[in-house]
Parts: C-alpha cells; structure tokens; sequence
C-alpha cells in the first residue's frame, strides 16, 4: 500500500522533476562546464567547444601590473568593466535597507482594523505587479530633465532638477527610486503584514500596561518578533539585487552612464558579444558572490534570529 | 526516502513510457513529411507589421511559382538577433533569413553560404557600397535588398521664416551651423524651436573608425575630436541643437516627434519618408544632404537576406534567396528602404510621391554610406563609441579623456584573442 502510495506520487512529480532535469539542472551543469570553455555558438558547433581551463575566470577577476611613463606599477583589473557592473550592482543595492524600513512602516500603517483598508492594501500593492516596461516608459516620463513631473516638483521649491537619466551621477540614483517605487508596497510588505498579524496581541497590552508607548512598542516587540521574516525579506532582497537589475537599465539607459549591472554585463556578453564561455564564467562568479553573502548572512542570523 | 521495489519500477515504467511516446511522436511528424513532395523552407524575419505584410505577399508568390518548394514565413518579433543566436547555438536556424545590423556579426562568423557564385552582377547595375555591406574577404555572404540612410530633413516654411534659402546641394559644415543657428527661436530663456535635432555622421569629418584592414582602432585621432567638438558647439556654445541624445531615457520628444510638432527645424533621419507624408499637414518640408566636410558621407544600415551555412537544402534556400533579392522584389520594398539595384532605386524614388521633392538626394546618398566596419566584435566596438558619444556630448567627460579611454577599450577588444 504504502509503495503504490509512494509511486503514484512518483507519478505525480514526475513531470515537474522531467522539466527540472531538462530545464534548470542540465543548464546550471552544462553553464558550469561552460565557464571553462571557449564558445562562439554561431561559428562553431557544440562538437568544437574548446576548453580554456580559468581563462574565462582569470580574465574576469584576475589582475594584472602595469608599468606607466614614470617607471611605476600598479595592479590593473584584467577587465575593469566587469568590476564597474559589480559596483554599480552593489550601489544600487544600498536602497535595500531602506525600502525595508519604509516596508515595515507602511505594514504597520496598514496593519489597523478600519474601513477600506483592503483598498489601500490593493494600491500598495498595485505597482509590483504593474508591468514591467511600461512604468519604466512612465517613469523615464517623469525623469525628464525639462518637462518630466519630478524636475517640476523640484522647480516649485527653487531647486533646479538635473538631467536624471543622462548623467553619471544622478542615473543610479534615479532607477534606484522607481525600484523603490515598485518595491516598497510588494511583496515585502505583504509579509511584513503577515508577520505582524502572526504577533500576539498579549505582548502589546503588556507593553502597553508597563507604559511603552507607540514607538517603544515598535521598537521593543513589534521589530524583534519580526526579525526572522526581516531576514528572510534581507536575504532575498540581497539575491534579488544581485541577480537582477536587468530590465530597468536595458529600456531606461541602455547600460550607459554607470548603470550597466552584472546582470546587464553578463547578457551583453553572452548573447550581444557572443563570448558564451567568459558569459557563463559571469554567472558562476555571480553566484558565487550570493553564496557567500547568503552563508555570512545566515551566520550571523544564526547568533540574533530566533525563530 | 528512496525508490523501492515496485515503486521503483513502477516509476522507470512511467518514464520509459514517456520517452517512448515522445520518440514515436516525433517519428510520426518526421514520416509524415514525405507524404507532402514538397521541400519545405523557412524563412525568418523580423516582425512588424508592414514589412510581414510585404514579405507574405513575396512568400505567396514564390510558393505560387515554385510549385516544389513550401517557404513557411516565421516573424520574430523583438530580440531577433537573441533568437538567431539560440537558434544557430542548436543548429536549427532558418534556412534563409532577413539581416539588418546584425549581418557582419554574424556573417563574419561564417554563419551563411557563400553565394558569390550565385550572383551573377552586371557591372555598375548595384549599388557597390550596398553590396560591400554583405561582402567579407571579398565573397558575398547574402545579398542586400538596400538601404537606409540619414540626410538632412527641413522645414521649408521655417527656412523662409527666418529668411533663410533652402540649402544648397553643396552647403558646408559651417553654414550648416550658421542655419541651425538663425533656426534657434528662444522665448522666456527657453528654447521654444531647435535648428537642429540629430547627428552629423563623423565620417563628414574624416574620422574612421578602424584602420582599412581592422586590426587598429583609429579613435584617438583630430578627426573624432573635430566631430566631437562640431556637436560640442551645437549644443553648448550655440544652444542650437538639444543636449538629450536619442537613447533609451533621454528624453520625451524623439527628433521625429520634434520635427513633426515643429519644434526643430532640421533633423537627421532616414528613409521614413512615407511616414512623414501622413504625419506632416500644416507644414513643408524637404530633404537636403548631410553638409559637406572633409568628404561626403551618410551614416546608413542595410537589410537584405542570407543563406545558414546549415541549411539541408542550400540549393532551394538560394533559390529563394535569388527570388527575395530580385530587382522586382526589391521594387515592391521600395516605400521602406532604397533598393539597392539602381535601376529599381531609381523607379522606386520617381514613383515615389512627394514630398520630399529633392529627390535626387537620396539617390547621391546612396553613393556615399558609410557603414560601420565590419569587425566581427562590431558589437562591442559600437557599445564602447556610443558610451563615449554620451558622456562627451553630454559633458561629463572631455573629448581628450573621452577619446583616449575609447581608444584604449578598442585596443582592448581588438587585442583580444580569446575568444
């Protein structure tokens, strides 16, 4: 009985274990074997695939010293392009804890008991879910230098709007806003909520009978009872920043005036320059680096979160 | 827990019997093909609207002719070049396909047939610096249906407003500048019409990109500054063109929609003429060449087709080839692109209704395109030049540094070796 049981839910998962092996285990193997290769898949076949050993990756991390006009050396990164994504990945990211912050406080807000809140919840959570592209056309609206709505805002308090999207200063910032825009009533607010409805009442009123105010209450239960989801909303956030970042510079900038990202970076190799190898070295290295922030960030969860 | 006993089998079972099923499904499709006598080819193209309508019609046609081949259309739309690649890496590209940028990247990989031999060309019948396009190491690699190319498109009423006359068929860079100046109408201390809107190809200034046999950047040069500082003082000193460039994000108006709307008076463009008669009511228009410099010349991108070097019926796809390419097919291209057979050019330009009037320049452009070279890491060489042109022209980098840095990149890239 308990063998059937057990081939039928076989059965059952065979599909979706079918579609793993073909669709993310074959690929993750065979982009891993890859990174040790050279591949230009137009003008060669699979058949002469070379492989290169850690070129790929040497090229990628590796440094190399040069002797300028003066007689000094220095180190020179093989592929300074490769760390500009990196940084510019990394920059972009520092929005994260902010929109974590503005997260929790809009669960809270949104966390009471009082007619048409599901309304406001819906408009929260309305821009994750908006396609992708046409915010970022609205937006690139709005990021107009002359005529978009931000510089008019600006205009109105004497402060003269810069040219957001075409300038190397101001363009991070500037995509790192709309993200914030899209992200901060997503899903990560949804799970604020949801951990704020999994707090018990108990501990309120008990704060509130030793005299904590509103604030002392936010900070002394509300934010340590959620600190297992707060880590787990840090910990995707960190993945997602890092792996993604794609879209918003490819239809906003183009990848030009510091916002190409390692995401960007590694398409434009594989698929624009057509260096499937070195693409793939990019994908490995790329997570390598979200391996190693995710293991510090659960150690040092392991000594501050408890679940 | 792992698979025992009989749920072991049972589970191989069902998974021999899904691999079975999917082999005899495939097998059925594959005996099945013999039924219909006909070979049957594809052909890719990249989808919009009109060219699909135009490509369907050449499509039913050759089918109607060709009663022993079946051409099934196949409309890529968006990230057509992104598809070709995948469809290369897995050996199961088109037999015949349409190329426009995308051509010398994949051309000079050795991606299609060589039909040099094919062609049979009549000297002076083609456009030469059409058909270089598609030539590499000297053999033609597919074969171009034409071109498309920026000149000069003005606004007529605005010329005479300003008390300015039509330009002149040999107008300089300099009273270029000088018009786009008069052009500039300013109110309040903003610019309420732009002279001008767009890009003088810096081959007018004499700048190449790379040396005759590609194997030297030629970016750190007086010519590449000459260009960078002509934009430089249009935007900066003169005030006459605007400092947005048409990238993703740079601005709400693209040049068109600013000309269209009357707030610039002259931009570059290309062969969209068809569109701009049905946009453009309350105003006259006309076209002019790019002004001259150190020589003539026309930024310009092609479309045409190619043969996979994979295809299993070479002979068929070139046939087709042949017949997609034929100065007739071309003729009916004509409203979107120059043919690049001249007397089908010519035709398509006098049938043409007007405006533009001066059509004579589109013909003379026609002899003066300046592609980019084409390197088969052109990709990387245009990424790395574009983002130089932004950060100059938007001056956030000076032209010395901007151009040292660029030249430095495609030493890099061209030095490269692997891959």
């Amino acid at each position: 009985m308990r063998s059937r049981a057990l081939g039928i839910a076989a059965l059952f998962l065979l599909p979706n274990l079918l579609g793993f092996l073909a669709f993310t285990l074959f690929p993750v193997v065979a982009s891993f074997a890859l990174s040790f290769c050279r591949w230009d898949p137009v003008a060669e076949p699979v058949s002469a695939i070379e492989p290169v050993g850690l070129r790929n990756y040497v090229d990628l991390v590796g440094f190399h010293s040069r002797t300028d006009s003066g007689g000094q050396t220095s180190w020179v990164a093989n592929t300074p392009r490769f760390w500009e994504s990196l940084y510019n990945t990394v920059f972009m990211m520092l929005a994260i804890p902010f929109n974590m912050a503005a997260s929790l406080l809009l669960a809270v807000l949104l966390n009471r008991k009082m007619r048409g809140m599901a309304i406001f919840r819906s408009a929260f959570f309305l821009p994750s879910i908006t396609a992708g592209v046409g915010t970022m056309l609205l937006w690139m609206w709005m990021f107009n230098k002359d005529m978009g709505s931000i510089n008019q805002v600006l205009a109105w308090v004497g402060i003269q709007g810069p040219d957001w999207l075409q300038s190397y200063f101001w363009a991070k910032p500037a995509l790192m806003l709309m993200a914030s825009w899209a992200g901060i009533g997503g899903v990560n607010m949804i799970l604020y909520l949801a951990g704020l409805q999994q707090i018990p009442r108990e501990l309120h009123e008990a704060a509130a009978l030793d005299g904590a105010g509103r604030w002392q209450q936010l900070r002394h239960v509300t934010v340590p009872m959620l600190l297992p989801v707060t880590f787990f909303i840090f910990i995707i956030s960190i993945i997602s920043g890092l792996e993604g970042g794609f879209d918003a510079p490819y239809v906003m900038t183009g990848g030009s005036f510091g916002t190409t990202t390692v995401s960007l970076y590694l398409y434009r190799q594989g698929f624009e320059f057509f260096r499937m190898g070195y693409a793939s070295a990019v994908a490995w290295v790329l997570f390598l680096i979200v391996f190693l922030l995710t293991m510090i960030n659960w150690r040092l969860a392991e000594k501050r979160v408890e679940y | 827990m792992p698979l025992r006993g009989k749920s072991f089998f049972f589970t191989a079972g069902v998974l021999a019997a899904t691999l079975l099923l999917g082999v005899w499904l495939h097998s059925t499709r594959t005996l099945q093909a013999p039924a219909d006598q006909r070979v049957h080819l594809r052909l890719a193209a990249l989808y919009t609207s009109q060219a699909m309508e135009n490509y369907q019609d050449l499509v039913d046609d050759f089918n109607r002719r060709n009663p022993d081949l079946l051409v099934e259309l196949q409309g890529i739309p968006g990230s057509y070049y992104d598809k070709l690649l995948v469809m290369f890496a897995g050996r199961t590209a088109p037999d015949v396909m349409w190329m426009g940028k995308g051509m010398a990247q994949f051309a000079s990989r050795d991606a299609f047939l060589d039909v040099e031999d094919e062609f049979r060309i009549p000297p002076g019948h083609y456009y030469e610096s059409v058909l270089d396009c598609y030539r590499f190491n000297g053999r033609l690699m597919g074969f171009p249906l034409g071109a498309d190319f920026a000149v000069i498109v003005y606004n007529l009423d605005l010329f005479q407003q300003a008390g300015l006359p039509p330009p002149a068929p040999d107008w300089t860079l300099e009273e270029f500048r000088q018009a786009a100046k008069r052009l500039t109408v300013r109110e309040g201390g903003q610019v309420r019409q732009w002279g001008f809107y767009g890009e003088i190809d810096p081959g007018v200034f004499g700048a190449e990109v790379l040396s005759p046999d590609m194997s030297e950047e030629r970016i750190d040069r007086p010519e590449w500054r000459s260009y960078l500082d002509f934009h430089l003082k249009l935007i900066f000193e003169d005030g006459s063109m605007p400092s947005r460039l048409e990238i993703p994000g740079a601005g709400i108006l693209t040049r068109r929609q600013a000309f269209y709307r009357g707030q610039a008076a002259m931009i570059s463009d290309g062969f969209h003429f068809q569109t701009m008669r049905e946009e453009i009511s309350d105003f006259r228009w006309d076209i002019a060449p790019v002004p001259m410099g150190a020589r003539r010349a026309c930024a310009s991108s092609t479309q045409g087709f190619a043969v996979s070097r994979h295809t299993p019926h070479p002979a068929e796809a070139v046939r087709l080839l042949r017949y997609l390419v034929a100065p007739e097919s071309q003729r009916r291209m004509g409203g979107v692109l120059v043919p690049s057979h001249r007397e089908s050019a010519r035709q398509a330009i006098e049938d043409m209704p007007g405006p533009p009037h001066n059509r004579q320049v589109i013909l003379d452009s026609m002899e003066t395109l300046n592609p980019f070279p084409r390197h088969p890491k052109i990709n990387e060489l245009q990424q790395a030049l574009a983002e130089t042109t932004r950060l100059v022209l938007t001056r956030q980098q000076s032209p010395e540094a901007g151009l040292r840095e660029c030249a430095r990149q495609f030493r890099e890239i061209l030095g490269r070796t692997h891959p």
